[in-house]
């Protein structure tokens, strides 16, 4: 009798142990007030990653693990703070930090010094900037709530994503923005995407021009 | 004493000790006979009859404990544990002179993950991967960042190459 409730007892604290090891949103915002920032570098960083929590564009737990590997990255706090604050005004304006979350880890990663990841971070945030504006402006927006028009935010935001990088590589592989090429290659991408729905992908075949992706692709050339 | 008063005198002790603790002794007569039906006479291996179920316990304990041990270095590693029906990816690549490959991407944080040598050579690693789109490279000896020649495709990062894979229904290489 002894051993089954020892064994009860062990498996009912395992089971709950994720739930209480599982970081919070006050955690991610304690670990946020401890870091040397400004003050209103703080109020961004916070109120984006929180807004990005609350949301679903990250986890508790993927923020809390992303701010430490910042935290402890023994870089200078300015090239630290243009980082943070870069991804928390992203979180703020509703926009997918995913592939700059994914530079900083693939930056540090291959060993670059903070200043280029950060550099790299302020570059490819103004890119997906001017994605997600060209999508709002082509009415192809996230669903807020259940029965109202627009696409589920998972899917929007990996087709910001998609197109970003398109637009990214395409230019950083010394082509030439007005080349004719984009929207094929786009689409092409996004039609890879599992993530993107198919009515998703039929929205954006719908409404992306060839004009609108070579003008940002532009944009990226005259950047770096 | 004779034996009628010594037995009446093992009765009188037997019924005390019945009505001092007939709670806990009743159906006791039943499980005397259900064990004497079932074999009473192995009695004595009462005490290993517990252990397959010690053991149950264990086992339940432990399978229970790696599977959210593993959860949680996962989460932490940013391995993925999705719930999903495709039947994952193998990062493969042929590298006879390696001595250590591993795979980094945007799946895993861009922390290496170690590729297993086959005889040949040949080095891989299978992963579960949600539908997506993901950026990775090899790293040879620990040291080399290499493109994966069997990328779907491939694209420019801090003035490098990526590859790229496809994960998914709509993923498949066409």
């Amino acid at each position: 009798m002894t051993g089954k409730c020892m064994g009860a007892l062990a498996a009912l604290v395992l089971l709950i142990a994720p739930w209480v090891w599982a970081a919070s949103s006050e955690d991610v915002a304690n670990l946020i007030q401890s870091m040397p920032l400004s003050a209103s570098a703080k109020a961004t960083v916070n109120a984006g990653f929180l807004r990005g929590i609350a949301d679903g564009r990250l986890t508790a737990d993927q923020a809390l693990a992303f701010l430490q590997r910042i935290a402890t990255s023994g870089a200078s706090i300015e090239d630290r703070q243009t980082v943070l604050v870069s991804i928390g005004q992203t979180l703020l304006e509703d926009i997918p930090v995913e592939m700059l979350i994914n530079k900083v880890d693939e930056g540090l990663a291959r060993g670059l010094p903070m200043d280029v990841i950060a550099a790299e971070v302020v570059e490819r945030r103004q890119t997906l900037v001017e994605v997600k504006a060209l999508l709002n402006l082509t009415g192809i927006q996230i669903q807020q709530q259940t029965n109202e028009p627009g696409f589920p935010r998972s899917a929007v935001d990996a087709a910001v994503t998609d197109i970003a990088t398109v637009l990214e590589n395409h230019v950083r592989s010394g082509k030439q923005a007005n080349d004719g090429t984009l929207l094929d290659t786009a689409l092409a991408t996004l039609d890879r995407d599992g993530r993107v729905a198919q009515q998703l992908f039929e929205a954006l075949a719908a409404a992306l021009t060839e004009a609108d992706l070579t003008a940002i692709a532009g944009n990226i050339a005259s950047r770096l | 004493m004779d034996d009628r008063q010594f037995e009446g005198m093992l009765k009188d002790q037997f019924q005390r000790m019945v009505d001092a603790e007939g709670k806990r002794l009743e159906g006791l007569e039943d499980k005397v006979r259900w064990r004497l039906e079932a074999g009473g006479d192995r009695a004595p291996a009462r005490r290993w009859s517990l252990l397959p179920r010690v053991k149950l316990t264990l086992a339940f304990g432990t399978a229970l404990a790696t599977f959210l041990v593993g959860i949680l270095i996962g989460g932490y590693w940013g391995l993925p544990f999705v719930d999903h029906s495709y039947q994952g990816v193998t990062f493969i690549v042929a590298l006879p002179e390696a001595v250590k490959v591993e795979v980094v991407g945007d799946f895993n944080g861009w922390k290496p993950a170690d590729l297993q040598r086959d005889g040949n050579g040949v080095w891989s690693l299978w992963l579960d991967l949600a539908p997506g789109r993901y950026e990775y490279a090899f790293i040879v000896n620990g040291l080399a960042w290499k493109p994966d020649p069997r990328a779907d495709e491939y694209v420019k990062s801090y003035d490098s190459t990526n590859s790229v894979k496809y994960v998914g229904d709509k993923g498949e290489p066409s």
